[in-house]
């Protein structure tokens, strides 16, 4: 990467920032944090007899910021392309890798502090036993998978958000499109995690286990087979829709 | 003589079986103001895509500044300012973050990013509004601040794609005055679209009109005016019955007629045609008490053009 390709992606990341954090936006992010907490603090007692201290619960907790990443990268590209600044952007100096990269750096950042904030609560409740003495000592383990687990399948739904927004004709469109993927993403990742364990209250292990580690290996192919496609497809004609 | 800023050649695009642009041949000499006039669809944003790199071309070149769109344009778009018909500013923005955006996209340093946003918000009067955020604005504030946008980083060749939709009248007037005046004193070439004639008439030095995907004339204003030869009669008497007004309406030489007290309004798209008009008027019994015969000026011409008598 140049060093002009690093600052105009920077440029627009924190052009990202500033128009998502503007002052009018404000009182909903701070409410969706709030549901966050409440979410996350409410999964090991809403789990606690069925799943709680399984990969299951990681997936509850990793559902609300997939979801928001998902709504925050289709209104980065198709958004803004409906907003009618995007092609203004694209008629500047900027490169289309800038452009993209900038966009993508400044979902990611935004959903890795989501993901902390929708962690932390949650696993502080595991840890101070609330949701039960016998899954209070797994709460590390816990936090340990959410993180390895989580990074990727975010990732992999930025990336993949990014790409339907560039292919839908519509905010709307790509929205559904990208809510549709987290969805399936989810249920494919509590169908690997029953299966993998065998049945759904299986304590995880303390070593990583081969076909955990199999299972983020292929996420990990996933992930940069997505961000080359990305990368491949965003010119300026599809990222303005153009056909 | 100057190679020129714009140059193109049967530059075409076809969307499936749309000629959106259709063999266009424009060549614009540096540091004028040069118009592309024609009505909605007529091919003149797809036009502005493609002399940017925003879009390919089907077939057929064109090269800005020297440098070839389809091979160069990163280059181009470096060299160019650009208002689209959306002012595509953010609206949660201040006016100056706005120009701050550009200046930092365009590198501009520090303090001659500072001077000089200043010395554009205070030519358009937007200094002392700097904080506010735009999504308030109206059009003609927004539309400013877009071309004061466009020229922060002191472009060779400015691109306004119908600087001046939505506007009332004293706000687009103060618009070209205020373009003009900047344009000139930056020495910039400008190419823009629009589709009122008066606008054109304003500012251009030259005009090529635009009609589905096609050049159909090309020169300075007054040369398209002569061209054409649309020309004005105004009737004045009595008896001018509506039967009358859509007879006279229905011939192909007349772009336009119409009844207004006691005048009758015909517009012709010839000199030839006033006495046939003249004549339809007497056959039909009205009084008539003078015939008064003008030029049309650069809005006739237009509708003549498009009206394919010509």
């Amino acid at each position: 990467m140049t060093p002009t390709l690093l600052s105009d992606s920077m440029t627009i990341a924190y052009k990202e920032w500033r128009e998502w954090f503007a002052r009018s936006a404000r009182p909903g992010w701070l409410g969706l944090m709030l549901l966050m907490v409440i979410w996350s603090m409410a999964a090991p007692f809403a789990l606690r007899q069925v799943s709680a201290g399984t990969m299951l619960m990681v997936l509850v907790w990793l559902s609300l910021p997939m979801a928001i990443s998902g709504v925050v990268v289709a209104d980065s590209f198709a958004g803004e392309r409906e907003r009618q600044t995007l092609e203004t952007l694209l008629t500047s100096r900027l490169s289309d890798h800038a452009i993209v990269i900038g966009k993508i750096v400044a979902v990611v950042i935004v959903a890795a502090v989501f993901l902390l904030l929708d962690l932390a609560p949650g696993i502080a409740v595991v840890a101070a036993g609330a949701a039960g003495p016998e899954i209070a000592l797994s709460a590390g383990r816990l936090g340990f998978w959410a993180v390895v687990i989580g990074l990727p399948l975010i990732a992999l739904v930025i990336s993949m958000g990014a790409i339907f927004a560039l292919y839908a004709y519509t905010a709307r469109q790509s929205l559904l499109l990208v809510m549709a993927f987290v969805g399936a993403l989810l249920l494919s990742a509590a169908g690997v995690v029953v299966w993998v364990s065998g049945q759904p209250s299986a304590n995880l292990a303390p070593e990583v286990p081969a076909a955990h580690a199999f299972a983020i290996g292929v996420l990990l192919a996933l992930d940069g087979a997505a961000l080359a496609w990305l990368m491949a497809c965003a010119h300026r004609t599809r990222l303005l829709a153009l056909r | 003589m100057p190679a020129p800023a714009i140059l193109t050649e049967q530059l075409t695009r076809t969307f499936r079986s749309l000629h959106a642009v259709d063999n266009v041949e424009l060549a614009v000499a540096p540091g004028m103001i040069f118009g592309v006039l024609g009505p909605m669809g007529a091919g003149k944003t797809t036009l502005v895509r493609l002399l940017l790199g925003l879009l390919a071309p089907t077939s057929g070149t064109a090269f800005m500044l020297g440098y070839d769109v389809r091979t160069q344009a990163d280059a181009i778009r470096a060299r160019t300012g650009v208002v689209l018909q959306a002012s595509g500013l953010y609206d949660d923005f201040t006016a100056l973050e706005n120009l701050e955006l550009y200046a930092r996209i365009w590198h501009l340093p520090i303090p001659d990013r500072n001077n000089r946003i200043e010395m554009l918000m205070h030519h358009f009067g937007l200094w002392s509004r700097r904080h506010e955020r735009v999504g308030n604005w109206s059009p003609g504030m927004k539309h400013e601040l877009a071309i004061a946008r466009a020229l922060v980083h002191r472009p060779a060749l400015l691109i306004l794609d119908e600087p001046s939709l939505g506007l009332d009248e004293p706000a687009r007037d103060a618009l070209h005055r205020e373009l003009f005046a900047l344009v000139r004193n930056e020495g910039a070439t400008v190419l823009l679209t629009t589709k009122d004639a008066n606008e054109i008439g304003a500012l251009c030095d030259e005009v090529a009109v635009m009609d589905h995907g096609r050049i159909v004339a090309a020169g300075t204003p007054a040369s398209l005016v002569n061209h054409t030869g649309a020309t004005h009669v105004r009737i004045q008497g009595s008896g001018f019955t509506a039967d009358l007004v859509r007879l006279i309406g229905s011939r192909r030489d007349v772009l336009n007629a119409e009844s207004q007290h006691d005048s009758l309004l015909v517009e012709v798209a010839h000199d030839g045609a006033c006495a046939a008009v003249v004549n339809l008027v007497v056959e039909s019994g009205a009084d008539i008490v003078t015939v008064e015969r003008s030029n049309g000026g650069l809005d006739a011409a237009y509708r003549a053009l498009l009206g394919g008598v010509i």
